[in-house]
């Protein structure tokens, strides 16, 4: 069984690497691929947004606006400290994995 | 084929956003796009559907606080970034050329202060200031009235700056030892350093304004007319 806090603490590692895949993307994007990547967590735009939000708040996304058929739709992109901190995000994330690993291991050759 | 929403089915969704209590233009625009998508997503998979109930199920995934977390975080993000944006333009006073201007009101301080009584002097600087902040304040609000038909959340949060316009008379009320000390070096420092944030408050309302006019023109009052 997945856990979903473990996925929920991942959430901003989560939208900052799409971000990296894609120049840019726009709200539902990020959520329907989140949830795609995330499947069958229960994860609410109702949590996705305020993620987004944040970060932006942090810096390290930035936002435009383009006009799309008859409304208008918001775009996120990284910004220069954003690109950083997804490659600090994700190195640390690898270590966590790979510690996580070791432990594992070792407590499993010990029994 | 994905069939894209009507203009008075947009209309119905801003109404939609403004009843669940998002009175923010910038807010309801990205809420108005992830709804549409959403809702013409399940009209081209799911033609048993209608637009109301697609509107519904949309709704219901942003879970039981509605639009309330969205609005929340929103609200710390601006608040954080022009916090970020006040800091960088303040420090970007301690760089050339800028940094005459501030080296220009501490002489004029420090000379005031050889001069006159330091108590005499720090009065008069501190109701400078206020009234410069205040006029500031003000200039910003009738600003907004003047040019702008709709609430942007980008806008709404340099109103929590109004407490920032009574730091000068704090300064004063707590003033203690630090001017009764006749400290010349230190009364025209502090005041300086007071004077180029108040300065600074300015740079970034005016940076904050134009980036509210470029990404939202529709808020503002000339978009018909340009």
């Amino acid at each position: 069984m997945k856990s979903n806090s473990l996925f929920k603490g991942s959430l901003t590692t989560i939208i900052l690497t799409l971000l990296e895949q894609n120049d840019k993307m726009y709200g539902y994007e990020i959520t329907q691929k989140v949830k795609e990547i995330a499947n069958d967590l229960k994860i609410t735009e109702g949590a996705l947004y305020p993620a987004l939000h944040k970060l932006e708040g942090d810096g390290l996304l930035t936002v435009s606006i383009e006009k799309v058929g008859n409304r208008n739709r918001k775009y996120y992109a990284l910004t220069e400290n954003g690109k950083i901190e997804t490659t600090n995000k994700l190195n640390n994330l690898k270590d966590f994995v790979e510690q996580m690993q070791l432990i594992l291991n070792t407590k499993l050759a010990t029994t | 084929m994905k069939k894209e929403l009507t203009g008075e089915q947009i209309a119905q969704l801003f109404e939609f956003t403004r009843k669940h209590y998002v009175e923010f233009y910038d807010v309801q625009v990205e809420l108005v796009d992830h709804l549409a998508s959403s809702i013409e997503t399940d009209l081209e998979l799911n033609t048993a559907s209608n637009f109301d109930i697609a509107l519904s199920n949309v709704f219901g995934s942003f879970g039981i606080f509605g639009f309330g977390d969205v609005i929340e975080q929103k609200a710390k993000a601006v608040w954080r970034n022009q916090w970020k944006l006040w800091f960088k333009i303040f420090k970007s006073q301690f760089k050339f050329p800028a940094l005459l201007s501030g080296i220009c009101i501490w002489l004029s301080l420090f000379t005031l202060l050889s001069f006159f009584n330091s108590y005499g002097v720090c009065l008069l600087a501190s109701v400078s200031l206020f009234i410069l902040s205040l006029s500031y304040l003000i200039n910003e609000h009738y600003l907004l009235k003047r040019t702008m038909n709709k609430k942007l959340i980008l806008i709404n949060q340099r109103y929590t700056y109004i407490s920032f316009s009574y730091l000068p008379l704090y300064l004063m009320q707590f003033s203690g030892n630090w001017i009764a000390s006749q400290n010349q070096l230190l009364i025209a420092s502090i005041f300086t350093l007071l004077g180029l944030l108040i300065l600074s408050y300015r740079s970034t309302s005016k940076i904050v304004f134009n980036e509210a006019r470029e990404l939202y023109p529709e808020a503002f009052k000339d978009y018909a007319v340009s």
